[in-house]
């Protein structure tokens, strides 16, 4: 267990934007307000946000929450030596979450969710790292209890908190509607959260594998991640007819990886083929083209397109673009979807192996 | 089999004068699974693979492709003046040569024998072929010149004139309709598209403009295939990004 190592950051939280992260940041922030007085609870997601930290940190104490930091503020938050506490939730329950108190349809909710564990995944690999994962209402009491222990509160002083707030909890048939009740959330919730598309579904299993591991090296974007252009753009169900102007068949799934140098293999099948067609693989992260290559498809039949790039930035997210890049006539593609294997994490981003919060 | 051209009708010309295909139901033009390769010194290049398409009375089909795709030698082939590696062309409508072509000139004969042979060759009334070449085309007493004598544009000028006096039902235009200067190119224009509107046409030009306005589809060439696209916009769209 580390020990408090500043007055004035008792500790930073981190986590996915979970029903439990929100409530965890809310008791805590809680018991420190009711046993030291003032707590002042920021943002902490960006290195422009270390001057509001700096000013933050002026007497009272100051609870850094982040969900998506970026490699110079994950390197602010190792530099404060507060022990970081990171929070993890169900995957599904979270992005189902997110659909509700952010109002994203469920794509868009994996996709959210993808961002904030891309960027936190380099601190939950970094082993001066507590990682807490906290599954549901049950495990509340005994994170609290961690947390205060952690803090080197005495029982007398939170106990009467805890108790009270867990009965308020509990007093809510789910975690999102005690975050409701309980937290000033102001976001509203108007997404239909009782059904995720099919399409999803896969997706979501496929994250929430990684998620729950800790980390990622290796993940799948299935082909119902992958989009086709439209308006709105719509996952891929079916082949593509490759008959046509050149143009973009495929883009997307518009979601995030932790740095470092990454192989992607591009999984795709071409049938009736006639002519050749000349199709472009871009990765793109964000608006950069991190690498672009150009294949001539001469024969029916399936195919993997490989290549490399280094990930710089976890915030942006990444698609990949199959283009067209010429004129067709004749021919039908169909997206199998995306391997993704990290061949070494980047620790370029701030996490600083000689960190004295190391273990 | 009687009005079915299976042989090119200038590279090898019939002994006999012949009747043209009548206008009938079910003309065509068929193109059937045509090949055509040519022996290079670093091997054979495939120049056209498996090529289908029918051209029925009346309509105006363009082919498009990028240089080199292989639209020369189909016209050529289409017309009989190269024969496929594979496949073969079906003549149920009588199909000009390609437009302004003076490959089939005896070029030691004057450019009146010249007219007097072919119009005797599809039989076709002499005097008033030779009437129709000469007003068309404006050679004047260059027609009593041999034709080796000719500029290149004189000699296409002749070709052209020659095709639109022998009247056929199917035209083959392979972007030679600008001959001449700015007077004959409209003149050009308005006997091919004007005053015979209602022949079948196979145009290769990259004239888009043209295209859209008188064709009514398309066959794209890429890399020795080809496709027929009735939709002419999708058709250009893909021979834009080609």
């Amino acid at each position: 267990m580390p020990t408090r190592r500043s007055d004035t950051i008792p500790l930073a939280v981190g986590g996915l934007p979970s029903p439990e992260s929100i409530f965890t940041i809310h008791c805590v922030s809680e018991i420190v307000r009711r046993t030291q007085g003032q707590v002042n609870v920021i943002p902490f997601n960006t290195g422009d946000d270390s001057e509001r930290l700096a000013e933050a940190n002026s007497g009272e104490p100051t609870i850094p929450f982040f969900d998506t930091p970026d490699g110079q503020a994950r390197e602010a938050l190792l530099a404060t030596q507060a022990p970081i506490i990171l929070i993890t939730g169900d995957f599904t329950e979270t992005a189902r979450f997110c659909m509700v108190a952010r109002d994203l349809d469920a794509l868009q909710a994996a996709r959210f969710v993808s961002q904030s564990f891309s960027c936190l995944e380099p601190l939950y690999r970094h082993n001066g790292v507590r990682c807490v994962a906290v599954d549901g209402k049950a495990n509340l009491a005994d994170w609290i209890d961690q947390v205060a222990a952690w803090l080197g509160l005495q029982p007398s002083t939170w106990q009467t908190v805890r108790q009270q707030m867990l009965s308020d909890y509990a007093a809510w048939p789910t975690a999102e509607a005690a975050i409701h009740a309980l937290v000033q959330f102001a976001d509203t919730a108007s997404a239909d959260r009782e059904q995720l598309p099919t399409a999803t579904l896969t997706l979501f299993e496929t994250l929430g594998q990684c998620y729950h591991s800790g980390s990622i090296d290796s993940i799948v974007w299935p082909a119902d991640s992958i989009l086709e252009p439209g308006d709105p753009a719509f996952p891929v169900t079916d082949a593509i007819s490759l008959t046509g102007p050149a143009r973009m068949l495929t883009f997307g799934p518009f979601l995030h990886l932790p740095p470092g140098h990454w192989n992607a293999r591009y999984h795709f099948e071409v049938d009736q083929h006639l002519a050749g067609n000349l199709m472009e693989f871009d990765i793109v992260n964000g608006t950069n083209v991190l690498v672009s290559h150009r294949v001539l498809v001469e024969d029916a039949g399936k195919f993997g397109f490989d290549c490399e790039f280094d990930m710089q930035e976890s915030r942006l997210p990444v698609e990949n673009r199959a283009i067209l890049a010429e004129g067709s006539i004749g021919g039908f593609f169909r997206p199998a979807g995306i391997w993704l294997n990290r061949d070494r994490p980047s620790v370029a981003q701030g996490i600083n192996a000689d960190t004295s919060n190391d273990q | 089999m009687m009005n079915e051209l299976t042989v090119p009708f200038l590279a090898t010309p019939p002994s006999r004068p012949r009747a043209l295909p009548s206008r009938q139901d079910g003309a065509r033009i068929v193109a059937d699974g045509i090949y055509k390769s040519y022996d290079t010194p670093t091997g054979p290049k495939h120049v056209l693979k498996d090529i289908s398409f029918a051209i029925g009375p009346g309509e105006k089909m363009a082919v498009l492709g990028r240089n080199g795709a292989g639209k020369s030698t189909l016209v050529k082939i289409v017309g009989g003046v190269e024969r496929p590696s594979r496949g073969e062309i079906r003549r149920k409508m009588s199909l000009s040569w390609p437009l302004a072509f003076g490959g089939g000139f005896e070029v030691a004969m004057t450019g009146l024998d010249n007219i007097r042979f072919i119009a005797r060759l599809y039989d076709r009334p002499i005097r008033e072929t030779i009437e129709r070449v000469d007003d068309f085309a404006e050679l004047g007493s260059n027609l009593l010149l041999p034709v080796r004598q000719y500029s290149s544009g004189m000699r296409a000028r002749l070709a052209f004139a020659l095709t639109l006096a022998i009247d056929f039902d199917c035209y083959l235009i392979d972007e030679v309709i600008s001959v001449g200067d700015q007077r004959f190119h409209r003149k050009c224009h308005d006997a091919l598209f004007v005053e015979r509107k209602d022949a079948a046409m196979i145009l290769v030009s990259h004239d888009i403009g043209i295209i859209r306005e008188y064709c009514s589809s398309g066959l794209v060439l890429k890399r020795g295939h080809g496709r027929v696209f009735d939709d002419l916009d999708l058709a250009i769209s893909i021979y834009a990004t080609l």
